[in-house]
C-alpha cells in the first residue's frame, strides 16, 4: 500500500467520523429546536401566540441544522484535508515533518521519491491507525453531538408528553395556523327553545381546550363573553345561563375556532287549567252531586265517583292523573279540552301528567290531595247474653243481635270456636245465620251445637256482620266467651239460680199481693164515689162522677199493665224454676222427689196467671173505658178475686220453690262433699302408694272449705225458715267439711305435701298428673280428710232426709190440728141447729097454744122447760166452746174473744119474758153470737188449712175447696140466724155442719195419705196410686174382655172376676182415682175417675156384662191412666217426645256372626269395609287394614 | 255344774253364730244409678218382676228388694248384677270410669238396657270404661241365650223403635261376658207389670225368660279372684 493509500485511508475514516459528529449535531439541534417549540407553544399556547411561531420553529430547527452543516463542513475541509491528515500522521508517528507530506508529493515523481514514498509506506503500513489522535478528537466530537442527539430526543419526547398540542402544533403548524389542529367546538345537547323564565344551561364540547370562551346575545342586547373551564376529563364545558328571558344566541370558541352559533327560542309556558271538579256520591249515601273547589285537599266517602275536567293552552297528546300505588286515570281529550272520572278508591296526591307535542313542557295544575273516607264497616252489636256466662252442654245458646249498615246488611253470620280445659283450641266454625239485605237487622239467632261440649270447655262466639257493599266489609261483635262449668261449679251455680229463683217468686208473690189491695181499694173508692154521687144529685154531681170515672179508668188501667207486667215477671220464674230443674238434672243431683216438687212449683206458678185473670184484666179495662161505675166496680171485685186466687197459688209455689232449693241445695252439697271426699281418698291411695297424683291438696282443701261454708249457709236459711232438723246435720256436715280441710291442709303443710304444693304453686297450670313425693304422713291426713269429708256428705243426706221428715210433721200436725178443729166446729154447728130446730117447733107450739087456757099453761110449762133446756143447751154449747177454747185455740180461739163481746148471750139468759117473747129474742140473739163465734173459727181453720197446702201437695185442693165450701155455707148459715126464721137457720145451720163434716173428711184422707207418704210433696205416693190404678184397670179390662157378651156370672174366664166383681171393681177404681183426686189440682185425675164411675155404672146396668162400647171406654181409661202417670211424672220423656210403646211384631231379627261367643274372637274390631275405605289412598286402605290386625292380634 | 253349764251355754251361743255368720249371701240385683240427667229410675216395676221370677224359677238365693246404687258406692261390690236403663244422658266422672272397670275386672257384671234414648251416651261412656274393648254382638250360641231358657232368637224384642231389630251386645273380659247391653230390645220394658203396655204375655215371658238367663249367667260366671 502506498503512502497516499494510507494516508487516504486515514482520511477516510476521520471524514466519516466527522460526517457522523456532523449528523448527529444536526439532529441534536432539530430535536432541541423542536423540544423548545413544543415547549413554547404546548398547554393551548399555541392558540394564543402568534399563528407563525411553530414556522419560526421550523426556521430554528432548520438554522439549527445549517449551522451544523456548516462545521462539519469546515471539519471535513480543514481537519480532513490530505495535507492535515498527513501532518497529523507526521506527528503522531513521530515522523520528520513533511516526509509523509513530501512522499505523498515526490511519490509519483522520481524513484526516490518513490522510494521514500515507499519507505515510509512500508514504515506505517504495519500500523492500523496513523493518527489515533485525531480519530480520538472526532470521534469525541461525534459523541457529544450523540449525546446531545439523545437529550434532544428525550426533551422532543417530554414535550409531547406534557405539551402535546404544542408538538402537534410544531408538528402540524399550518393546521395550527388555520384552526384545525383540534377537534371543533360543538354545543352538547343544546336546547332549541326555553320557557321564558327557565334557567338554562348549555354545554360545550370542546376537546382538548383546557377552556373555552362563550358568547352569547339575547334579542335586543349586545355580544358577550364568558370564558368557561373545560373538564379535562370530559372535554365539556358546562355554563349556566341564568333565567331566559329572550332568544339568545351562542358561540363558543376558543380562540384560534369557534362553534356553530346555537339560538335557544325562548317561548311562553304551556298550560293546563281551568280546572274543574264535580263529586258523585254513592247511591246508597243518598246525597247530589256537588262540585268542589279545586286545590283544596277533598275528603270523599269511598266509592264516590270524582269527574275531573279542564282546558289546555295546548292540544294535548295525553293527559292522566297518577298516583302511588294506584294505577292511573287516563282522561279523555277533545281537541283543547280533557275530561274523565276518577273513583275515589285510594287516598294520595293525584298529579296530572300530560304530554304535548306543541310544548316540551307544560304548566299542570296543583295535584288533587284526596283523602278517602272509608266505607264503615257493618256494626254487629250482641245484645244478649249481655256478658260472659255459662252454658249447659245441649242447651241451645239463644243470641240476640243487631247489625246496622249503611250499605244494607248482606250476611250475618256466628263464628265459634272451642277451647277445651286443657287449652287446646278447635278450628273455628261459621255458620250462616240471615242473609237480610237491609240497612240494619236484629234478630235472634240460636246456636245449638253445644252437645259436644264439656265441663270446663270455653266456647268462643263472635257474631261478624258482611255489609252489601262492593268491598264487602265485615263488622264483629265482641266476643262472647260461654263456659261450661265443672259439676262442681254447676252445682254451685244452680245452688245460686235456685236461690235467685226463690227470691224473685217472692218478690213476685208481694208484688201479687200490693195488686190485690189496689184492686180492693181501688173497687171501695168507686163504690163510695158513686154513693155519694148519688146522694148529691143534679148536674155537679155528674161532672163530678165523671171525672171520678176518667181517674178511676186511668188507674184501672194501670193496675191492668201492671198485673200483666207480673204476668211476664211470674212467668220468667217458672223459667227459672225449669232451669233448676233441668240444670239439677245435668248434674245428677236430681231424684223423682225433688223433681216432683219443682214440676209442682213450676205448675204453680204457671196456674197463678190464668186465662181467666186476664180475662179479667180485659172485662175491667173495658168497662173502666165505658165509666160505667157499677160495671167497673163490679169488674173490679171480680178482678180482686182473681188476683185472690193468683195470689194464693204464688204464695204456694213460692214455699215449693222455696223448698225445693232448699232440697236442691242440700242435694248438690252432698253430691259435692261425696266428689271432694273421692279425689282426697284418691290422693291418699296416691301418696300412700308413693304413686303422682293429678290431685292438689290445696284445691281439695279449698273446696272443703266451700262445702263447709255452703252448708253453713244453708243451714242458717233453714233455721231462718224455722227448720229444726236439717239445720243439725248441716251444723255436723259444715263442722266434718271444716275438718276435711284442716287435715287436707295438714297434707298439704308436711314437707313433702309443702314441696309439692310449692311446686304446683310455681307451676300455676301445671298438668295434672305432676308427681308428688309420697309421705306417710301426708297419706294420713289426706285419708282422714276424705273420711271427715264422706261423713260430711252423709250428713248432708241425712240432713235433707231428716229436713223433708219435719216438714212432713209439721204438715200431719197441721193438719191434725185442722181435723179436730173442723170437727168440733161440725159438732158446735150441729148443736146449733138442733137449738135453731127447738126454738121452731116451740114457736109453732105457742102459736096453737093461743086457743085456750089449758093450752096456755101447757105452753108455760113447756117453755119453762124449754127454757130450761135452752139454759142447758147454752151452757153446754158454753162448755163445749170453753173446752175447745182450751184445748185447740190457745189464744182465743174460733169462738173465744166474738163470743165473750157478743151482746146476744147475756140479756136473754136470765131475762125470760112472762109470755115467751124475750126468750124468743134472747134465744135468737144467743143463735147469732155464737154462730157468729163459730163463723170466725171456721175462717181461722180455713185459713189453717190454706198456710198448710201452700207447703205441700199432700194438702189436696179438694180439701181446701170442700173447706171453703164449709166457710162459705157457715156465713151463709150466720146470715141466716140474723133473718129471724128458725127454721131456715135450722136447715143452713145443719148444712154448714155437714159441709165442715165433709171438709174434715177430707182432711182425714189427706193426713192419711200424708202418713204413707215418703216424702213432703206427696207426688212420688201420687204416682205410685195413679200406676196402681192403671194396673188395676188394666187387671179389670183383660178380664171384661175375656168375658163373653151376655155371659151371665160365675162363667169368667178370668179367675175370681165375674160381672158383678168386675163392676165392683171398677168403682173401686173409681174410688181409687178420686182420692188420688184430691191431690191432683189439674183436675185431669178427677175426669178419670168420674169416667171410671160411669163405667161402673154402666157395667151395673148391663147386669155385669161389659158391652163393646163400654169395654172401648175401659181399654180408653186404662191408657188415659197410664197417659196421666206419665205426665205427671214430668221427667224427660216430655224433652224427648211422646215416646209409644208398641209391642214387637217379631218379624225383624238380627243374627249375629255364627262365631264362638268366648275368648278373642268375641274382641275382634270389625275390619272396615271396601266402601268405607274407598275414599282412601291404595296405601292408606293398607295402613288401614293393618292397623286392623295388629289391634286384633293383641292378647 | 253351773261353771260347766254357763260354759256349754256360750258354746252353743257361739256356735249358733258362727253358723249364722257362715250362711251363703243372698245374691242382690242393683239398679245403677248414674249421672248425666237420664232417667236411671225409669220402668220401676221392672226389676222386682225379675227378682221374683229368678226366685221362682231357679234356686238362686236372691234379694227381695231391688238396690240402688252408685258408682262410687261402697256396696257396689255386694252386688254382683248391676243393671241401667234410661231415656236420657249418662255421665260418668273419670273416678267412677275407673271404679266401673275394676268392678266389671272384678267379676262384676253390667246388663244396660237402652230405653229408647240411652244408646248414644251409653256407647260413648263404656267406651271410657273400656276402650281396648269393642262391644261386640254377642253370638247366638253363647249361654246367655240357653243357660236356663233356650232363647236360639237371641235377645226378644219386645217394644218396637224405628224399624231396628232387637240386638244384644257385649263386652268380653278374657271368655267372659262382663257387660251386656240391649238394644232397641226394651227388655226392661218386657219385664214390668203386665197392663204396664199393651204388651202379650208372651213377651212378658220372653223378656223374663232372657232376664233369668242373664242373671243366672251373671252370677255363675264370675270371675275368681
Amino acid at each position: 500500500m502506498t503512502v497516499v493509500e494510507l494516508v487516504e485511508r486515514e482520511r477516510a475514516a476521520l471524514r466519516r467520523a466527522y460526517l457522523a459528529a456532523g449528523l448527529a449535531a444536526g439532529a441534536a439541534a432539530a430535536l432541541l429546536a423542536l423540544a423548545l417549540g413544543a415547549g413554547v407553544l404546548g398547554s393551548s399556547r399555541w392558540m394564543s401566540l402568534p399563528r407563525a411561531l411553530p414556522f419560526l420553529v421550523w426556521a430554528g430547527v432548520g438554522a439549527a441544522c445549517g449551522y451544523a452543516a456548516w462545521r462539519t463542513r469546515r471539519a471535513l475541509g480543514h481537519d480532513a484535508s490530505r495535507g492535515s491528515v498527513a501532518s497529523r500522521i507526521e506527528r503522531e508517528q513521530g515522523l520528520r515533518a513533511g516526509s509523509v507530506v513530501g512522499a505523498i508529493e515526490v511519490g509519483d515523481a522520481s524513484a526516490l521519491g518513490r522510494y521514500a514514498s515507499d519507505a515510509i509506506a512500508s514504515r506505517l503500513a504495519p500500523t492500523p491507525v496513523l493518527a489515533p489522535g485525531a480519530r480520538r478528537h472526532a470521534t469525541a466530537r461525534g459523541r457529544r453531538a450523540v449525546v446531545a442527539a439523545g437529550a434532544g430526543a428525550l426533551l422532543l419526547a417530554l414535550a409531547g408528553a406534557t405539551a402535546g398540542d404544542g408538538l402537534a402544533a410544531v408538528l402540524r403548524p399550518v393546521d395550527a395556523w388555520r384552526g384545525t389542529l383540534l377537534a371543533p367546538i360543538t354545543f352538547a345537547d343544546a336546547p332549541r327553545s326555553a320557557l321564558r323564565g327557565d334557567s338554562v344551561l348549555v354545554r360545550v364540547r370542546a376537546p382538548g381546550r383546557s377552556s373555552v370562551t362563550l358568547r352569547r346575545r339575547a334579542v335586543g342586547g349586545e355580544w358577550s363573553e364568558a370564558t368557561v373551564p373545560v373538564d379535562a376529563r370530559t372535554g365539556v364545558a358546562t355554563a349556566p345561563l341564568g333565567r331566559a328571558e329572550a332568544d339568545l344566541r351562542l358561540v363558543a370558541t376558543d380562540g384560534r375556532a369557534a362553534s356553530d352559533t346555537l339560538a335557544i327560542a325562548v317561548t311562553d309556558r304551556p298550560f293546563v287549567g281551568d280546572l274543574s271538579l264535580r263529586a258523585e256520591y254513592p247511591a246508597y249515601l243518598g246525597r247530589t252531586g256537588e262540585t268542589l273547589a279545586a286545590g283544596e285537599p277533598l275528603r270523599l266517602p269511598r266509592g264516590t265517583r270524582l269527574v275531573v275536567s279542564g282546558r289546555s293552552s295546548v292540544a294535548l297528546d295525553a293527559i292522566a292523573l297518577v298516583a302511588e300505588r294506584a294505577a292511573p286515570v287516563t282522561l279523555a281529550r277533545t281537541g283543547y279540552q280533557f275530561a274523565g272520572a276518577l273513583p275515589v278508591e285510594t287516598a294520595g296526591s293525584w298529579r296530572f301528567q300530560a304530554s304535548s307535542r306543541a310544548a316540551a313542557r307544560l304548566d299542570l295544575p296543583a295535584p288533587i290531595q284526596l283523602d278517602v273516607v272509608p266505607d264503615s264497616a257493618p256494626r254487629v252489636d250482641l245484645l244478649a247474653p249481655a256478658v260472659d256466662t255459662t252454658i249447659v252442654p245441649g242447651e241451645p245458646v239463644r243470641l240476640t243481635i243487631s247489625a246496622s249498615d249503611d250499605h244494607g246488611i248482606g250476611r250475618v253470620a256466628v263464628r265459634a270456636w272451642r277451647e277445651q280445659a286443657s287449652g287446646a283450641a278447635a278450628p273455628a266454625t261459621a255458620r250462616a245465620v240471615a242473609s237480610p239485605g237491609a240497612p240494619t237487622w236484629a234478630g235472634d239467632a240460636v246456636y245449638a251445637a253445644t252437645a259436644e261440649l264439656e265441663p270446663g270447655d270455653r266456647l268462643h262466639l263472635v257474631v261478624t256482620a258482611t255489609d252489601a257493599s262492593p268491598w264487602r266489609q265485615t263488622g264483629e261483635s265482641r266476643e262472647l266467651v260461654l263456659r261450661v262449668p265443672t259439676l262442681g261449679q254447676q252445682r254451685a251455680d244452680v245452688r245460686r239460680l235456685a236461690d235467685s229463683a226463690v227470691a224473685a217468686a217472692t218478690a213476685a208473690a208481694s208484688a201479687q199481693k200490693q195488686l190485690e189491695q189496689r184492686s180492693g181499694e181501688l173497687s171501695r173508692m168507686r163504690a163510695d164515689r158513686s154513693s155519694a154521687a148519688a146522694e148529691a144529685g143534679g148536674a155537679g154531681s155528674s161532672r163530678g162522677e165523671k171525672a171520678a170515672s176518667y181517674e178511676s179508668a186511668e188507674r184501672a188501667r194501670q193496675l191492668a199493665r201492671q198485673q200483666r207486667e207480673l204476668a211476664a215477671q211470674v212467668e220468667a220464674v217458672r223459667e227459672q224454676a225449669r232451669r233448676v230443674e233441668r240444670q239439677l238434672k245435668e248434674t245428677g243431683a236430681l231424684d223423682p222427689e225433688l223433681s216432683a216438687r219443682l214440676a209442682e212449683a213450676q205448675r204453680l206458678l204457671s196456674e197463678a196467671m190464668t186465662p181467666e185473670l186476664a180475662a179479667k184484666l180485659q172485662a175491667m179495662e173495658n168497662a173502666a173505658a165505658g165509666q160505667s161505675g157499677s160495671d167497673t166496680r163490679s169488674a173490679m171485685q171480680d178482678l180482686a178475686r182473681e188476683q185472690q186466687r193468683a195470689r194464693q197459688q204464688l204464695e204456694q209455689g213460692v214455699e215449693m220453690l222455696k223448698r225445693a232449693a232448699l232440697e236442691g241445695a242440700m242435694q248438690t252439697l252432698g253430691a259435692d262433699a261425696k266428689e271432694v271426699a273421692a279425689r282426697q281418698r284418691a290422693l291418699a291411695d296416691s301418696l300412700g302408694a308413693g304413686r303422682p297424683s293429678a290431685e292438689r291438696p290445696r284445691e281439695l282443701e279449698d273446696r272443703a272449705r266451700e262445702v263447709a261454708r255452703d252448708a253453713e249457709a244453708v243451714g242458717k236459711r233453714l233455721e231462718k225458715e224455722g227448720a229444726k232438723a236439717g239445720p243439725e246435720r248441716l251444723e255436723s256436715a259444715a263442722r266434718h267439711a271444716e275438718e276435711s280441710a284442716g287435715a287436707m291442709s295438714r297434707a298439704g303443710e308436711t314437707p313433702q305435701g309443702a314441696q309439692a304444693r310449692g311446686e304446683q304453686q310455681q307451676a300455676g297450670a301445671e298438668p295434672k298428673g305432676a308427681a308428688q313425693p309420697a309421705s306417710p304422713k301426708s297419706a294420713d291426713a289426706a285419708a282422714q280428710a276424705a273420711g271427715e269429708m264422706e261423713q260430711a256428705a252423709r250428713d248432708l243426706a241425712q240432713a235433707r232426709e231428716a229436713q223433708v221428715g219435719q216438714w212432713k210433721q209439721e204438715l200431719t200436725r197441721d193438719l191434725d190440728q185442722s181435723i179436730q178443729e173442723t170437727l168440733q166446729l161440725a159438732r158446735e154447728e150441729r148443736a146449733l141447729a138442733e137449738q135453731a130446730r127447738g126454738t121452731a117447733a116451740g114457736r109453732g107450739r105457742r102459736a096453737e097454744a093461743g086457743c085456750g087456757e089449758g093450752a096456755g099453761q101447757r105452753r108455760e110449762g113447756r117453755g119453762a122447760r124449754r127454757e130450761v133446756g135452752g139454759r142447758q143447751g147454752r151452757r153446754q154449747a158454753g162448755r163445749r166452746a170453753a173446752a175447745g177454747r182450751g184445748a185447740r185455740w190457745p189464744r182465743g180461739g174460733p169462738a173465744a174473744g166474738g163470743r165473750r163481746s157478743q151482746p146476744g148471750g147475756q140479756p136473754q139468759s136470765g131475762g125470760a119474758s112472762p109470755d115467751g117473747a124475750g126468750e124468743r129474742e134472747g134465744g135468737a140473739g144467743d143463735l147469732r153470737a155464737r154462730q157468729s163465734t163459730l163463723q170466725q173459727g171456721t175462717q181461722r181453720a180455713a185459713e189453717r188449712l190454706e198456710q198448710a197446702g201452700r207447703k205441700s201437695a199432700l194438702v189436696s185442693p179438694r180439701a181446701q175447696r170442700a173447706m171453703a165450701d164449709a166457710r162459705r155455707k157457715v156465713e151463709s148459715a150466720t146470715k141466716e140466724t140474723g133473718s129471724g126464721s128458725p127454721q131456715s137457720a135450722a136447715s143452713s145451720l145443719q148444712d154448714a155442719a155437714a159441709a165442715l163434716n165433709q171438709a174434715a173428711a177430707a182432711m182425714v184422707r189427706d193426713r192419711q195419705r200424708a202418713n204413707s207418704a215418703s216424702s213432703a210433696s206427696g207426688l212420688p205416693e201420687l204416682l205410685q196410686r195413679m200406676q196402681e190404678a192403671a194396673a188395676q184397670q188394666g187387671k179389670i179390662n183383660q178380664g171384661a174382655a175375656g168375658m163373653p157378651m151376655g155371659q151371665q156370672p160365675g162363667n169368667g174366664t178370668q179367675p175370681g172376676l165375674t160381672p158383678g166383681s168386675l163392676a165392683r171393681e171398677q168403682r173401686r177404681v173409681a174410688q181409687s182415682l178420686e182420692q188420688v183426686g184430691d191431690a191432683d189440682a189439674s183436675g185431669r185425675t178427677d175426669a178419670l175417675a168420674k169416667e171410671a164411675r160411669e163405667i161402673a155404672q154402666a157395667l151395673d146396668r148391663g147386669r155385669g156384662a161389659a158391652d163393646p162400647a163400654t169395654l172401648a171406654r175401659q181399654q180408653r181409661l186404662h191408657r188415659r191412666l197410664l197417659d196421666a202417670g206419665r205426665s205427671m211424672e214430668q221427667e224427660e220423656r216430655e224433652d224427648n217426645g211422646k215416646r209409644e210403646a208398641q209391642s214387637a211384631a217379631g218379624n225383624a231379627l238380627f243374627t249375629p256372626d255364627a262365631a264362638p261367643g268366648t275368648g278373642r274372637a268375641a274382641q275382634r274390631f270389625k275390619e272396615p269395609s271396601w266402601n268405607e275405605l274407598r275414599g282412601l289412598s291404595a296405601e292408606e286402605r293398607r295402613v288401614v287394614i293393618e292397623y286392623f290386625k295388629r289391634l286384633n292380634a293383641q292378647p | 255344774v253351773i261353771r260347766s253349764a254357763t260354759r256349754a251355754i256360750l258354746l252353743a251361743v257361739a256356735a249358733t253364730l258362727l253358723g249364722g255368720a257362715a250362711a251363703p249371701p243372698r245374691l242382690a240385683i242393683a239398679r245403677l244409678q248414674y249421672g248425666g240427667g237420664g232417667d236411671w229410675y225409669a220402668n220401676p216395676s221392672s226389676l222386682p218382676n225379675l227378682i221374683a221370677a229368678v226366685a221362682q224359677r231357679t234356686s238362686l238365693p236372691i234379694e227381695k228388694t231391688e238396690g240402688r246404687v252408685e258408682l262410687g258406692d261402697a256396696r257396689l261390690w255386694d252386688y254382683p248384677f248391676l243393671h241401667m236403663t234410661g231415656h236420657g244422658n249418662v255421665r260418668l266422672t273419670d273416678a267412677e270410669v275407673v271404679r266401673l272397670r275394676e268392678y266389671l275386672s272384678r267379676g262384676g257384671f253390667l246388663h244396660a238396657d237402652d230405653n229408647y234414648g240411652l244408646d248414644e251416651s251409653f256407647r260413648r261412656e263404656i267406651a271410657r270404661v273400656f276402650p281396648d274393648r269393642p262391644l261386640v254382638d254377642v253370638p247366638l250360641t253363647h249361654p246367655i241365650y240357653h243357660m236356663v231358657y233356650d232363647l236360639p232368637r237371641g235377645v226378644p224384642k219386645v217394644h218396637e223403635h224405628d224399624g231396628k231389630p232387637a240386638r244384644g251386645y257385649g263386652i268380653f273380659i278374657g271368655d267372659r261376658l262382663a257387660v251386656y247391653y240391649t238394644y232397641s230390645a226394651d227388655l226392661g220394658n218386657g219385664w214390668e207389670s203386665p197392663g204396664t203396655y199393651n204388651d202379650p204375655p208372651a213377651l212378658h215371658e220372653a223378656a223374663l225368660q232372657m232376664g233369668v238367663n242373664l242373671f243366672v249367667y251373671a252370677v255363675t260366671s264370675r270371675a275368681t279372684p
